[in-house]
Order: C-alpha cells, then sequence, then structure tokens
C-alpha cells in the first residue's frame, strides 16, 4: 500500500514543508495572478484554431439615442420566425416583480427571470433573445461590502467585478449586475468577457452594464424589500433525466447539477478537467488527457413574459465559446454554453436543446400564438417595406417584405434605404463615437457604440424614416438586401453626416454576403 | 496583494443565505484553508483568491441543494483549481511561482520538489499531506477512483524521493 511504503521521513518532511510555505504562498504577491490569467488568455487563444461556427456571421451594430428619431432601420424578410423571438408581449397576468424590474433594464434583455428571492435579496437573470447573452442582476439589502471600491458618486460606491459592477447606495441598497453567456468556470476576473466581445455579435459593453447597475440603484429603494413581489417559479423537469441527456450529449464529462429557486435557476456544469479515464487505476499523466470542451447547461423556469416560444434552437459563436440557447412554452428558458463552438459541438448542443425541451410538458408544447412585439402599452403594426435596394443581384430575391413592427411611433417619411458595403469599416468601435460625436455638436458619446463584424462581405444597411425607439427592433431578422457600390466608410459615415437632434436613434445592420442571415442587434445610448 | 475585483461580492455581503447553510459563517471557517489548498496546486495567490470566491459564489448561490457545504466548497475549489492549471499546460504557459523564503534549505529543497510535481501529483499530496485527508475522502474530492488516488500519490512521492535523494 501506499502509506505503508510511504518514508516516514519524507512524509515527516512533506508535512512540515507545506504547512510552512502554503501560508507563505498564500501571503504573497498577487504577481502572478497577471500571468495566469495570461494564461488562460493564451488557452483562449490557442483555441480559436477551432473553427468557430457563427451561425450569425452578421453582426448588428446600432446606436439608439433617445426621444424622437430618424429611424435608420433596415427590415426585409424574417429569417426565420421559429428562431428568433421577437420581443415580448405583456398579459393581464405580469408578475409584480416583472413590473418593477423590466421597466428599469435595457430594452435588449427584454425576457427576464425572478431566480431567487428573500426578505433582503432578490436575483433576477434578464436574457438577451437575440445572442444568448443574459444579464444576472442581484439585489440586496444591508450594509455590504463590494470589495475594493473602484469610485464614489452620487449613486454610492462602485465596484467593479469580473464581468459587471456592484454599487451600494447610501441607503444601503446593493445592486450587483453582470453579463454573461454563461460559459462555467470564466466568471472570475481576467477571464474572457464574452458580453464584452466586439467580433461576431453585438457587444455589450461594461459601460452599458454599468448605466443599467445605475439605473437600478437610483430608481429602486429598500422598499422593494417589503413588496411582494412574488416568487420564483419551481422547475418542471425531471432532474435526473436532464442529467442523462446532458450526459449522452457530452459523454465522459462529469456533471453537476445546481439549482437556485427551488429550480427556478438550474445549472448543471459538465467538465472534463481533471477527471482521469473511468475505470482505470493508473490515472493518466494530466497532460495526456486531451482537453476536452466545458459545458455549461442552464435551465430557467419562469422567464416572463412567457408568450416568446422557439421551434428550434439559436446559435452564436464567440471566439472560443460557443453558445445555443431556446425558448419554451410556458417560461422554459435552455441555454448550453460550450468551450467548444465547432460546428460538430453547436450541432451536438442544439439537439441537446431541443431534447431538454421536450422533458417539459408545458415548454414542449407548441406555441398557439405567433409571438408579436409590442413596446409597454403600445400596439403593433404590420407594415410593409417595399424594396428599394437591386445593385446586387445575388441579395435581391425578396423584393417586398412584410414584417411586424411596433407602433412606437408614426411614419414620418417613406423609408430611404442607405446601404453601404462594410467591408472598409471593420474594426471602427471608435469610429462611430467620433462621426457621432461630430455629427451632434455638444453632444459627448461616453463611450464606443459598437464595432462592425469583420466580415468582408458585411454590409451596413440602414433604413430611415419611422419614429421608433431603435432598440424595439431587438428580435427582428432582416435578410434580403442588395448592396450599393462603391460603399466605402464614407458611405457609412454618411449615415450619421447630417446634424442629427439630441434623441436620434439610429440602427445599423450588418449581413453577411447573401444576407442570408442578418441580425438585428440593438443597444440604448442615452445621450447627455 | 490585491484583486482586481470581486466574483460575486454579494457572498461577502449577506452572511446567511439559505435556510440551512450560514455560508457567512462557512467562509470564515475554511477561506484561509481553502485558499492554501488553491494556491498550492495553481501556486497562484491570485487565482487561487478567484476559485475559492468561485467556490463560495457557487455554494451561495445553490446552497438549498447542497447536502455538504464543505464537501462542495473543497470539491469546487480543487477541481477549478486543476482546471486551470489543464488550461494553462494547453498553453504551454507556466507561471513563474513566485520565490518563498524557507525557514532551512530542507524545507526550501523539499517545497522546491512539491513545486515540481504535476498538478494532479501535487493536488494529491497537498490534499493528503497538508490536510490530512484519506485517499476516499481525496478520491470523493478529485471524483476518481480510490486506485486512481493511489497510484497518482505513489507517482508523486516517488517523483519527491528521487529529486530530494
Amino acid at each position: 500500500m501506499i502509506d505503508e511504503a510511504f518514508d516516514t521521513e519524507l512524509e515527516a518532511r512533506l508535512r512540515a514543508t507545506l504547512a510552512e510555505m502554503i501560508p507563505k504562498l498564500v501571503a504573497s504577491s498577487t504577481v502572478e495572478g497577471r500571468a495566469l490569467a495570461t494564461a488562460v488568455d493564451v488557452v483562449v487563444t490557442s483555441r480559436r484554431a477551432t473553427p468557430v461556427r457563427r451561425p450569425r456571421r452578421a453582426i448588428a451594430a446600432l446606436l439608439a439615442v433617445a426621444a424622437t428619431l430618424i429611424g435608420l432601420i433596415v427590415i426585409a424578410d424574417r429569417y426565420n420566425d421559429r428562431t428568433t423571438p421577437s420581443a415580448p408581449t405583456t398579459d393581464n397576468t405580469t408578475p409584480a416583480w416583472y413590473g418593477t424590474i423590466a421597466p428599469l433594464l435595457p430594452e435588449r434583455f427584454p425576457y427576464v427571470a425572478l431566480t431567487f428571492a428573500t426578505d433582503v435579496q432578490l436575483w433576477f437573470v434578464a436574457i438577451g433573445p437575440t445572442d444568448g447573452k443574459a444579464l444576472e442582476i442581484q439585489l440586496a439589502s444591508g450594509g455590504y461590502s463590494a470589495g475594493p471600491t473602484t469610485s464614489v458618486d452620487a449613486t454610492g460606491e462602485w465596484s467593479a467585478t469580473a464581468h459587471g459592477w456592484t454599487v451600494r447606495t447610501p441607503q444601503g441598497l446593493f445592486v450587483s449586475v453582470s453579463c454573461d453567456i454563461g460559459v462555467g468556470g470564466r466568471d472570475y476576473v481576467g477571464s474572457p468577457n464574452y458580453c464584452d466581445m466586439t467580433s461576431g455579435v453585438l457587444p455589450y459593453t461594461m459601460t452599458e452594464i454599468r448605466a443599467v447597475a445605475n439605473r437600478l440603484a437610483t430608481s429602486l429603494t429598500l422598499s422593494i424589500f417589503d413588496q411582494k413581489l412574488g416568487k420564483p417559479q419551481g422547475d418542471t423537469i425531471d432532474e435526473a433525466e436532464a442529467t442523462a441527456r446532458i450526459q449522452e450529449a457530452v459523454p465522459g464529462q462529469l456533471i453537476t447539477a445546481t439549482d437556485l429557486g427551488d429550480g427556478a435557476d438550474r445549472i448543471y456544469n459538465a467538465g472534463v478537467g481533471n477527471v482521469p479515464p473511468a475505470s482505470s487505476d493508473t490515472l493518466a499523466p494530466l497532460d495526456a488527457i486531451p482537453p476536452k470542451a466545458d459545458t455549461s447547461v442552464r435551465i430557467l423556469h419562469g422567464v416572463y413574459p412567457t408568450s416568446v416560444v422557439t421551434e428550434e434552437p439559436s446559435a452564436e459563436g464567440y471566439d472560443d465559446a460557443g453558445v445555443v440557447w431556446m425558448f419554451g412554452a410556458g417560461g422554459v428558458f435552455v441555454r448550453i454554453s460550450t468551450t467548444d463552438p465547432s460546428p460538430e459541438s453547436v450541432t451536438r448542443l442544439e439537439q441537446l436543446a431541443r431534447d431538454l425541451m421536450k422533458l417539459d410538458p408545458v415548454a414542449s408544447k407548441p406555441a398557439t400564438t405567433p409571438t408579436i412585439y409590442t413596446a409597454g402599452a403600445t400596439t403593433t403594426t404590420t407594415i410593409e417595406f417595399p424594396a428599394v435596394l437591386g445593385a446586387d443581384s445575388t441579395s435581391t430575391s425578396s423584393t417586398t417584405t412584410t414584417t411586424t413592427v411596433p407602433a412606437c411611433g408614426r411614419t414620418t417619411a417613406p423609408p430611404t434605404v442607405l446601404v453601404v458595403n462594410a467591408s472598409h469599416v471593420v474594426g471602427t468601435a471608435m469610429w462611430w463615437r467620433d462621426a457621432l460625436a461630430a455629427s451632434v455638436p455638444g453632444v459627448d458619446f461616453a463611450e464606443p457604440v459598437n464595432a462592425l463584424v469583420k466580415e468582408s462581405s458585411s454590409r451596413v444597411l440602414a433604413l430611415s424614416g419611422y419614429e421608433c425607439e431603435a432598440s424595439l427592433v431587438a428580435g427582428f431578422t432582416a435578410v434580403a438586401v442588395a448592396a450599393v457600390e462603391p460603399a466605402t466608410i464614407e458611405n457609412l459615415q454618411a449615415l450619421v453626416a447630417e446634424p442629427l437632434p439630441v434623441g436620434t436613434s439610429i440602427i445599423v445592420l450588418v449581413g453577411n454576403d447573401n444576407m442570408s442571415r442578418i441580425t438585428v442587434g440593438a443597444t440604448t445610448t442615452t445621450l447627455g | 496583494m490585491s484583486m482586481s475585483g470581486p466574483i460575486d461580492p454579494l457572498l461577502r455581503a449577506v452572511p446567511v443565505v439559505h435556510r440551512d447553510v450560514d455560508v457567512g459563517a462557512l467562509y470564515i471557517e475554511h477561506r484561509a484553508r481553502l485558499l492554501g489548498v488553491a494556491a498550492a496546486i495553481t501556486l497562484d495567490r491570485a487565482v487561487a483568491e478567484e476559485i475559492v470566491q468561485d467556490a463560495f459564489a457557487g455554494l451561495q448561490r445553490h446552497a438549498s441543494r447542497i447536502d455538504n457545504p464543505v464537501g462542495y466548497l473543497q470539491r469546487s475549489v480543487v477541481n477549478l483549481s486543476l482546471n486551470l492549471i489543464r488550461r494553462r499546460r494547453v498553453a504551454a504557459s507556466h507561471p513563474t511561482v513566485p520565490p518563498l523564503p524557507a525557514s532551512t534549505a530542507e524545507v526550501d529543497e523539499t517545497w522546491a520538489s512539491v513545486v515540481g510535481l504535476p498538478a494532479n501529483q501535487r493536488a494529491v499530496v497537498v490534499l493528503r499531506f497538508w490536510q490530512d485527508m484519506t485517499i476516499d475522502a481525496i478520491a470523493d474530492t478529485l471524483g476518481w477512483p480510490s486506485g486512481s488516488v493511489k497510484s497518482t500519490l505513489h507517482r508523486a512521492l516517488r517523483q519527491l524521493k528521487e529529486a530530494l535523494r
């Protein structure tokens, strides 16, 4: 036996050494922390060699500003009503918690679940339907310490977290907001910030997250904990069944399931990590075990509004990670994140999403009514967009499209379509700020708005004429729009070349070459 | 040492989270020990801090379904540490272990040998001889068969003997 064979002198020496040196290591400088963070990043980089599926090669870059607008909208055909949910409808059974929290959240994250509720805490998850990102929102009461204070302002004491912000108000309301795509084990400081990535998807920046936290902190008071806002909705999916499905999808990975709010928020983490070959008494050297994907499956119940149902999962690639998500009936939401974004992996996880959804007796029911977009108390209107484009024969197969858009304003003019080739404007996140700042004298854009995806065939499309909160189009997918040549950065700049009044909203969409898939993203930036 | 930010500030904010689990008390009682385990495996104090925070954050969020909070924490810390080591190895990038003053040359030599062990072997050694855990307890923590723990420990000790001979 090992212990029997062990040299007692060596054992004593080891014990003494570890007892002395581990506390010293713990007390040592943090300089090495940066080393590992870098190392992890290097891993991330190395994995980029893995083919990254970008089901939505297109990226939508949008700047929305406040009140009235020259709406620049591109909409053609809905790519697939099943895969891209439109924005939510509300009904008479709106939970109290939703009515309290939702108006304070960005419209990019319209689907919300209450996952944890006590007398002193309320936790929410707000889901972005177009890219799989989610805001993790935690409210708490008391004199909390959030670690090193980054700054202090009128709102309170701010601290930066791994992928978000916390703020403690002078009154004692503690607000934490972070953004992630759910990749397990990558939410520590220094880990990739997938929400803020500018490649492939519409980023959601730390500044935007801070704005959300600020809005919550300044709009809510401690009285929120005295209100009877409701409880999380428990799960209806059998955990063992779900685990079995996940195990089938990621064989060889060790699965750990945890949940919150009586199952409202259930997370299954699967990973190979250090798990040795099964039924082996001889542990292979760690280096000999090939790295495999870590997979994190999250199932939310009680997502509201419940009107959204997707019959097929959506997917998005994030450099070295991928995420698959799906909405089911009754407020069930499944999101699967993986560190293996290869097409094979994503396809497998898409099937897993379908399988998991089928386990829920409610979620598996087909939608009885189509989902439509409404914004608050407004109604919806169907508008036919005549195609105005035509330079690119490969992308003009659809000449007239019909879509439902929020009746959030009146039509101010016939739509004007502007199309530019974005191939020359890649990596110009800062450009937007500069261009807009130049276009709107006296207005300070606090941050880069959005970057354009580096797709040589991308085109930026814009269509103006509708007054509408730009972000309200989140969830729509546009296709079949032509290109105009020559189209360069100058053309793009022309979109905002004219002075724009404060409150102007702009929507810019970038599509792939044949416009077969375009994501319309949205974010909101309020001019000061 | 300073961290660039907390993983889950609410972890520190709310001592009692779930009906049966006093995370605050567990944090006070076990944090230092878990930090030592993570640091000894990763050889990285800052990352160890993050890992321990992650583990407590996980406990905080899911305490209602965790029967053995201490076991959960231990398992999370060890596995998160080894997962990070794996990624670091894939990257072929190893952090430089900070030079630590030892009380004697023997301790210094032994520590250098421990640091030189593969991470999984070092983890087993730390759990066995710093945490005084049994083979079965280590196996439970790592999710390995007991035989794998034994063989790993055996290889580790053999390497240490050779290095210290």
